[in-house]
């Protein structure tokens, strides 16, 4: 790969497929993209618990299926629990060092999935957690979850009586619980979302990590701006991407060359199409707002190193 | 070793006796003095699983549905709303395939609060694949716990070992606790097969399924549970030449020679064979049937034992609101298909709900209305009822 | 048969059996993502028609002789186009939106150079050819026309009335500037090559056209344009004052002609800075005069910035009318002008204002451009306004008679000569060959749909990354500039101005190896594939994989569900959707 000149040197992405061709997700599913670039980056021997979400269907209907790891379709509030007994059972059996990873999405997680995950997390169960956040119940069909952003149409809130509450914060959840390690990331960001990933399997006890991932069906908009909304959410600051260690060091991984305003992640999403000037205005405060606090916990973070 | 222990106590002592690999368990009244004797048995190192102490029941039957799938001999315990907030994981684990155990202490269902014991809770469990075994004394409920790992493994259906609360599970009796060795004798190793998470052997399981392969997941459980009829009389002669006590799914206690007959599950058992003696003694005559598995039904023994009879008395300590006692349901079913000649009235009885006593004067009440009454006055009876 | 012993077909729980890849999802798509290869605004900018991505590609990993051989196929001078060449590619480079151009030319001329330091030769023609063609005129042009035909296999020979070969790259253009040791040694590998030099014979003069004619089996006419314009003012035969081409001609000898201690020189193109930076040296004061602004000078922008520098000044909207002095100028009168409408050129004219001064000074310079002289070619040579008339491939209405350079209708720079030169040599190779060879014809071998042709491209000896690019050219807003972070170009050093005073010490420090490959590595490659994987690491499908023919990615069109992103992520635009039937 000639990957010089590159923001990105492509060299670090590994070759390992652990997935193969025929997946049944949508076109441009920022989804698919992120379970292959994970799988890349866990490597084997990996174990996947999913409960119920679009990878229930991604990987084919029995008796297909892509996958290249075992993966076990668990009930939709359970994936914490899961793995925490799928866990138990290698460690009885002297499999320890397989890594056990639940892979959940957003109402999986933040909204059904939320009391067995803060169990596994108190619990400090040694698994990877996996969100992946599509800010909404898309397999069912677009349905507002505790993930969906302020503002946003889903088929559960019409334009006429959009989400009025703002997102979940589920990073700060998992970090009251004293987890070892939580990182945010995206597919938009290869090597960041890999090197973390990486990192999170070398380490012990509950790993959390929240991936933002986007949904062109859901969100209204083409399937080619896939990543790049992805990347807006970084570059806009509406997803930093950090990670934390023992729920204190903070650390932005990805820190854009130049911020920009949110309105230019809304734009290209149908999802927002119906918010004024003034709902933006907002929003771009929101953000800003949580954006600060981050910023001040980076800020402590690397004062205290 | 003999020793006088509740029936809680027994049923840790199964699981410890069973070599149980992982625990998930959430405390409930009546059920919690099982995981805190596991806990102490943990602890002291009689026995090593992990012990995942989840937030919830519906966590706990998820994790031993997972630990099942990682491949080891997972055990959980509850009661009443606990078996409730289960019962979704109960369908998953049959449908999976993952032999859990669970030992379910009857507990009556709220609202209102009960604590004590009917069989309400277990009963509506029927229909989510899970092999039930009920159990009528502390030495029952050990040696079924057992039994049941090794049912539920031989057959890959989860398995409930249900025991009346109070009655068994806070009440002591001498218990002889068999040797750990000749446990794992009569007890193997649990053999996932390739029904596991091996990663070398990567496969996807529980996936979307079609309509086109969806109903023969579902035939399969239904054969196995008839299968389950004969596998669980093997493992009864098993044990039984092991361990020198004799099990069965059907029951009979000084029935062969009446003509009216107590049908009776769990700790009612007991009661109704003093009962029965006690009528006996009076001339009566009474005989008592016990059933001990509820699922899957022991449709033919329960045919061959009461065809003749003229009259059945099925005592139930749960009921189905809109229609009946759960066991009458059963009986009134199986024994539907005999010739008239050989089709025995049946009286359907509902009894001791939330925990109200069935003693020996209840049962007699019973049988003299069931001999009185020329047939059933009502589709079924609730007895000791305060009617103003 | 009772139920319970009958069996079914799946496993016991629902454990996959077969492999997902039975869903062929490539059924789903209505577009599909191709690889294409486009062309860089560069390349289609270059007059010679190089593959300039192709070799910043190249040095970018190091691999300087491929990326000297590279040049070699379209010109044969990278040491002297990396001094001389204006670089209008610059100018056109999408980096400019990003952050700054790639500075070309400073990595062309570190090949340039690199070649001339390894001694590296261009491979022998692989048949000789029993056809001779004459050249006449030694310049950029001639020679690249030499160049390529001597190694097609014909027996080539230059003829020009000069002592040596080079033209204006020898007598126009300062040592300062360009070196006389790098013009030799690039020549020098012509002469090696087997071209042969009749140097001092003037054609139509010494040697008759006809016997010219008669001797060669096609003649490349490229004779420059050497006749001095002189301004119409009153005065310009007094002592002092020089035209530009004699005056840098004599400084391009070695000798010191005596312009003066006070200079002007009229002009505003380069010729103009080469004789104000020569008189520099030579230690007078110059001021330029020039009639309009700076900003409608012609002179490359560099040159003015270098000039300025080195203390030359600038008087605008200045316009000589008269040269004061007896025998020798003692001065100049000159007037005010003003900027008025826009002219042909797009530049605002300038219109006397009436306001008259003087100038002081002892010597002049008029550089206000040159002409050509084609009356005494042979008359079937039709030509018009001093301009042979040519068609895009320097066929002139002479037959065997072909013409590039200054004298046909092209800009009068190195660069655009060599590119006449070329297309003439091809242009020749297939009149030998009896072959056609209209205006169209090659238009499938250029860059872009205004590049010049290229060689690499007709004959396959293309290096990588191409495989066969399009007529288009990529622009900025095609590209996902996400990809590529900020880096400033290169700054190449300067001697310090004291010493570059001192003579006609070359002024531009030719670039470290780590500053050439660093500076190719700031380029997008617009429009090729590099291999980066972007496409291949987006791809949600798993789709996109190693090309196993060899270079590139394709995409697997039984599982591609036309996304496009692997289309949108492109970094270089190498990717398009197309939507199918």
């Amino acid at each position: 790969m000639y990957s010089v000149n590159q923001r990105f040197d492509n060299q670090y992405i590994p070759e390992q497929e652990l997935l193969t061709s025929g997946n049944l997700a949508c076109a441009g599913c920022g989804a698919s993209l992120s379970m292959r670039l994970a799988l890349k980056a866990l490597g084997k021997p990996t174990v996947l618990a999913v409960p119920a979400c679009c990878w229930t269907i991604i990987p084919g209907a029995f008796p297909r299926s892509i996958m290249e790891v075992p993966f076990f379709n668990c009930a939709f509030e359970t994936t914490a629990a899961t793995i925490s007994g799928i866990k138990a059972a290698f460690r009885r059996r002297g499999m320890g060092e397989i890594c056990v990873v639940g892979w959940a999405g957003d109402g999986g997680t933040l909204d059904i999935g939320i009391q067995a995950l803060s169990g596994a997390a108190e619990r400090n169960e040694d698994v990877v957690y996996i969100c992946y956040d599509n800010e909404a119940y898309m397999n069912t069909g677009i349905q507002r979850s505790s993930a969906t952003p302020r503002g946003s149409w889903t088929t559960t809130t019409p334009v006429k009586n959009p989400k009025s509450e703002p997102k979940k914060d589920i990073d700060e959840i998992m970090i009251a619980h004293k987890i070892p390690y939580l990182a945010t990331a995206t597919a938009a960001y290869p090597h960041d979302m890999i090197a973390k990933l990486k990192k999170a399997r070398t380490i012990k006890g509950t790993r959390f990590i929240h991936l933002f991932s986007s949904c062109p069906t859901g969100w209204r908009m083409p399937e080619n701006l896939s990543i790049e909304v992805m990347r807006l959410a970084v570059l806009t600051n509406l997803f930093p991407l950090y990670e934390v260690e023992h729920a204190e060091v903070y650390r932005q991984t990805v820190v854009p060359e130049e911020i920009k305003p949110v309105e230019e992640y809304i734009r290209l999403q149908g999802r927002f199409r119906h918010l004024t000037e003034e709902d933006l205005r907002e929003l771009q405060s929101m953000v800003d707002k949580r954006f600060a606090s981050l910023k001040e916990k980076f800020e402590k973070s690397e004062a205290l190193k | 070793m003999r020793k006088v222990i509740t029936g809680n106590v027994a049923v840790a002592y199964g699981a410890m006796l069973s070599d149980v690999q992982v625990v998930a368990a959430y405390p409930i009244t009546p059920q919690t003095t099982i995981i805190e004797e596991l806990a102490t048995m943990q602890a002291e190192g009689l026995v090593d699983f992990d012990y995942i102490r989840v937030e919830s029941e519906h966590s706990a039957m998820a994790a031993c549905i997972g630990a099942e799938m990682g491949g080891a001999r997972a055990f959980t315990a509850t009661c009443g709303q606990g078996l409730f907030l289960m019962h979704e994981m109960l369908h998953y684990a049959a449908g999976a395939r993952t032999p859990v155990v669970l030992a379910n202490v009857n507990r009556a269902a709220a609202a209102p609060w009960s604590i004590w014991s009917d069989q309400t809770d277990s009963v509506s469990q029927r229909e989510t694949g899970w092999i039930q075994l009920y159990c009528e004394g502390n030495q029952e409920v050990l040696d079924t716990t057992i039994m049941a790992f090794k049912i539920a493994e031989r057959l890959r259906l989860p398995a409930m070992v249900v025991l009346d609360a109070f009655f068994l599970s806070h009440t002591s009796e001498p218990v002889d606790i068999p040797e750990k060795e000749r446990v794992r004798d009569f007890l193997p190793p649990i053999d996932p097969g390739e029904n596991w998470l091996d990663p070398d052997n990567p496969r996807t399981f529980g996936g979307i399924t079609m309509n086109d392969a969806y109903m023969e997941f579902r035939w399969q459980i239904q054969r196995d549970m008839e299968k389950a009829k004969g596998i669980i009389t093997e493992v009864h002669e098993d044990f039984a030449q092991a361990f020198g006590r004799t099990y069965r799914q059907v029951e009979e206690y000084r029935a062969q020679d009446t003509e009216l007959v107590l049908v009776v599950s769990g700790t009612v058992a007991s009661t109704a064979r003093d009962a029965v003696d006690y009528l006996r003694e009076k001339g009566k005559g009474v005989g008592m049937v016990k059933l001990k598995t509820l699922r899957p039904f022991p449709r033919e023994e329960v045919i061959e034992t009461l065809k003749g009879k003229k009259k059945v008395a099925v005592i139930d300590r749960n009921f189905s609101p809109g229609a009946t006692g759960v066991w009458a349901q059963e009986v009134r079913s199986a024994l539907y298909d005999l010739p008239e000649a050989q089709r025995p009235l049946i009286y359907g009885y509902v009894a001791g709900i939330g925990g109200r006593d069935i003693s020996v004067k209840t049962i007699e009440e019973i049988y003299t209305k069931t001999l009185e009454d020329a047939e059933p006055d009502d589709v079924d009876m609730w007895v000791g009822v305060n009617y103003v | 048969m009772k139920y319970t012993d009958r069996r079914v077909s799946v496993p016991l729980c629902a454990r996959s059996t077969t492999p997902g890849l039975v869903n062929k999802t490539g059924t789903w798509k209505f577009a599909e993502p191709h690889f294409v290869d486009l062309t860089s605004p560069c390349n289609q900018q270059c007059p010679a028609g190089e593959d300039i991505t192709g070799y910043m590609y190249l040095v970018g990993q190091g691999k300087f002789e491929e990326a000297w051989n590279l040049i070699m196929e379209e010109n044969p001078f990278p040491a002297i186009m990396g001094r001389v060449c204006f670089h209008t590619c610059e100018e056109q480079c999408n980096r400019n939106d990003h952050d700054e151009s790639i500075a070309i030319h400073v990595v062309e001329r570190f090949i340039g150079d690199y070649g001339l330091s390894k001694g590296l030769t261009v491979a022998p023609p692989e048949d000789e050819k029993d056809k001779k063609v004459a050249i006449v005129g030694a310049g950029p042009g001639g020679l690249s026309a030499a160049y390529q035909l001597r190694r097609m296999g014909y027996a080539v020979t230059i003829f020009d009335s000069n002592e040596k070969p080079g033209g204006m790259m020898r007598y126009g253009i300062p040592s300062y500037r360009l070196p006389k040791e790098i013009l030799d040694a690039e020549i020098d590998r012509l002469s090696a090559m087997g071209v042969g030099f009749t140097m001092g014979v003037t054609a139509g003069k010494d040697i008759s056209w006809d016997s010219l004619a008669s001797e060669h089996d096609a003649l490349f006419v490229a004779i420059g344009a050497w006749e001095e314009a002189s301004l119409g003012i009153g005065g310009v035969d007094k002592g002092g004052v020089f035209n530009a081409l004699a005056f840098l001609r004599e400084i391009n000898l070695g000798n010191t002609p005596e312009a003066g201690s006070k200079v002007v020189v009229i002009g505003g193109g380069n010729s103009a800075i080469d004789c104000a930076r020569a008189s520099r040296r030579l230690g007078a004061e110059v001021t330029i005069a020039y009639r309009r602004t700076e900003v409608e000078m012609p002179a490359h922008p560099e040159e003015v910035e270098l000039a300025k520098e080195e203390g030359v000044q600038f008087l605008f909207l200045t316009a000589p009318k008269e040269i004061i002095g007896q025998r020798h100028i003692a001065g100049l009168t000159a007037e005010k002008m003003t900027l008025g409408e826009e002219d042909s050129s797009g530049r605002r004219r300038p219109v006397p204002t009436g306001e008259v001064f003087e100038i002081q000074c002892d010597g002049m310079i008029m550089a206000i451009g040159e002409g050509t002289k084609v009356e005494d070619l042979p008359s079937l040579i039709s030509h018009k306004g001093g301009v042979v008339e040519t068609d895009n491939m320097g066929h002139t209405a002479a037959p065997k008679f072909f013409a590039g350079g200054d004298i046909i209708d092209i800009p009068h720079t190195v660069t655009h000569a060599i590119g006449s030169g070329k297309r003439a040599a091809i242009a020749i190779d297939r009149f030998l060959e009896g072959e056609q060879c209209d205006e169209g014809s090659l238009d499938r071998f250029r860059w872009g749909e205004k590049g010049n042709v290229s060689l690499g491209r007709i004959k396959g000896t293309m290096l990588f990354p191409r495989r066969n690019p399009g007529s288009e050219v990529i622009g900025f807003k095609d590209m996902n500039t996400f990809y590529f972070d900020h880096r400033s170009r290169i700054r190449p050093q300067r001697i310090p101005l004291e010493e570059r005073l001192q003579g006609f010490q070359e002024v531009i420090a030719s670039p470290s190896k780590e500053e050439a490959v660093a500076e190719a590595q700031r380029c997008f490659i617009c429009g090729s594939c590099t291999e980066c994987g972007n496409c291949y690491i987006f791809c949600p499908e798993c789709a996109i994989k190693s090309d196993p023919d060899g270079y590139g990615y394709i995409a697997d069109m039984d599982y591609c569900k036309g996304c496009g992103i692997c289309v949108y992520e492109c970094p270089r635009g190498a990717m398009r959707m197309e939507v199918m039937e």
